[in-house]
């Protein structure tokens, strides 16, 4: 299943510092390495963003992870700081 | 602390007042950059 | 041991962080949320004991050469035992001592010391009393003295006291290009730390005694200093300031912008022959990104200051 899917059915969550994570306890195997994957190619991305500007990697996550709620397909959850979930 | 007093000299003081929004730029630049970004990598966001 | 009384030991556990290694995560989820690229050693060891009339227990935490990142917060060298003579309640006897090599928030406090205890008042929430805390940042002191943190509460207070700090150093640390000051600065942050995280209600420092500023603007600086009325006026007065009155305050509220405030009198000699100036300067922003920033060494350029006052979107100058 892909990422998009992963997260319409809940299985990966986004989260408020711009990454993603594995949210069930049993989750299908392909989730685990698809929410390393994609969260070693965002850290790369802040990186070099915030090099660009002039700010710190976690800033730049910062003001992504709402960007990419709005696109996240319905139904993805998100984790805010104080560990709780909504649900688009 | 207590403002000391002394004997100012009678002419007024120049004032100037600077305000400066220091992150206004560095943060519009950055959410723009967020949006091509996350338009251009679909596997990843 | 029969069933009733027992007797059990925990440990003794010692974790090795390393930065391609083990990491807090692996122990705790819960640590591994808020701390990061851990390095150094962290033992633990505990007695359980059980009689009839309940459990008691008692651990040792010590902490060897211990560096780690938590948010915009960078902690090195943090060393020293703690011994908790309760863990349910935590409680642990007067002047548990910590030390760390440097604490890191955009500016390093160094040589820091932590004294304290951790208390548990009959059924309260734990009470974390500081006795002293603090450190040396740039020449002077920064410390918190006689502080109770009560870790059930919705908020606590702490005030942070500021003694002797230079204004030539501190600049130095900031990497302020273009940004040379004297002088020497004093006085109290009241931190607030509540549901909106950290507040400050009105910092205060001041200058002790007077001193100079000089801002150059690099490339734009003639450009700047033509500018007709309070812009050119304002770059041509910073060239060499000599304030007799300095005085700096912080603010955050529960936004989460940082607001600072700077206000100067005194005069340039070279500028309408030293006619009396004040400045009032407020620096607002979300200035988490800046600290961080400058914690990755990238310098707080004068540029956005410069742009600020080429009026692009991002402030303004009156003269009054």
């Amino acid at each position: 299943a892909s990422l998009d899917e992963l997260r319409r059915q809940g299985v990966i969550a986004e989260r408020w510092d711009g990454y993603v994570e594995v949210r069930v306890s049993n989750p299908p195997p392909e989730a685990k390495q698809i929410v390393e994957r994609v969260n070693a190619e965002r850290r790369e991305l802040y990186r070099k963003r915030a090099e660009q500007q002039g700010v710190s990697p976690e800033a730049v996550a910062k003001i992504y992870a709402p960007k990419i709620l709005e696109k996240a397909p319905v139904g993805t959850y998100f984790k805010k700081p104080d560990g709780s979930y909504v649900r688009k | 602390c207590q403002p000391t007093v002394k004997v100012q000299a009678p002419d007024k003081p120049i004032t100037i007042n600077l305000n400066v929004k220091l992150d206004a730029e560095v943060r519009v630049k950055l959410e723009e950059k967020a949006e091509e970004d996350i338009q251009k990598n679909p596997d990843i966001f | 041991a029969d069933a009733r009384n027992g007797q059990a030991t925990i440990g003794p556990v010692n974790a090795r962080f390393v930065p391609e290694g083990l990491q807090p995560g692996r122990i705790s989820p819960w640590l591994g949320a808020r701390v990061r690229n851990a390095e150094g050693q962290l033992g633990m060891r505990g007695e359980l004991a059980w009689t009839p009339a309940g459990l008691t227990s008692s651990a040792t935490l010590a902490a060897t050469d211990l560096g780690f990142t938590a948010d915009a917060v960078t902690v090195s060298g943090l060393t020293g035992t703690v011994f908790f003579d309760s863990l349910t309640p935590p409680d642990t006897p007067a002047n548990q001592r910590l030390t760390a090599d440097a604490v890191t928030a955009g500016v390093p406090l160094e040589n820091v010391e932590i004294v304290f205890d951790v208390d548990s008042p009959e059924g309260g929430a734990p009470v974390l009393r500081l006795a002293r805390a603090g450190g040396t940042l740039a020449g002077g002191d920064v410390f918190v003295r006689d502080a109770e943190l009560r870790l059930g509460a919705k908020t606590n207070r702490v005030t942070v006291q500021v003694r002797d700090v230079s204004m030539s150093k501190l600049v130095g640390l900031l990497e302020v290009e273009g940004l040379r000051a004297d002088g020497t600065l004093a006085g109290e942050i009241p931190l607030r730390f509540g549901p909106g995280g950290l507040q400050i209600d009105r910092g205060k420092l001041a200058a002790v005694d007077n001193g100079r500023i000089q801002l150059e603007f690099g490339a734009a600086q003639d450009t700047l200093a033509g500018q007709g009325q309070s812009v050119g006026l304002m770059v041509r007065a910073l060239q060499d300031f000599h304030y007799d009155v300095l005085s700096l305050t912080v603010t955050r509220p529960k936004t989460g912008n940082l607001a600072l405030g700077i206000t100067m009198q005194g005069n340039n000699p070279d500028v309408l022959d030293g006619y009396p100036f004040k400045f009032n300067i407020d620096l607002t922003g979300d200035l988490e990104p800046i600290l961080a920033a400058l914690q990755t060494g990238r310098r707080l350029t004068t540029d956005l200051l410069q742009r600020a006052l080429e009026n692009r979107g991002a402030g303004d100058v009156q003269i009054q």
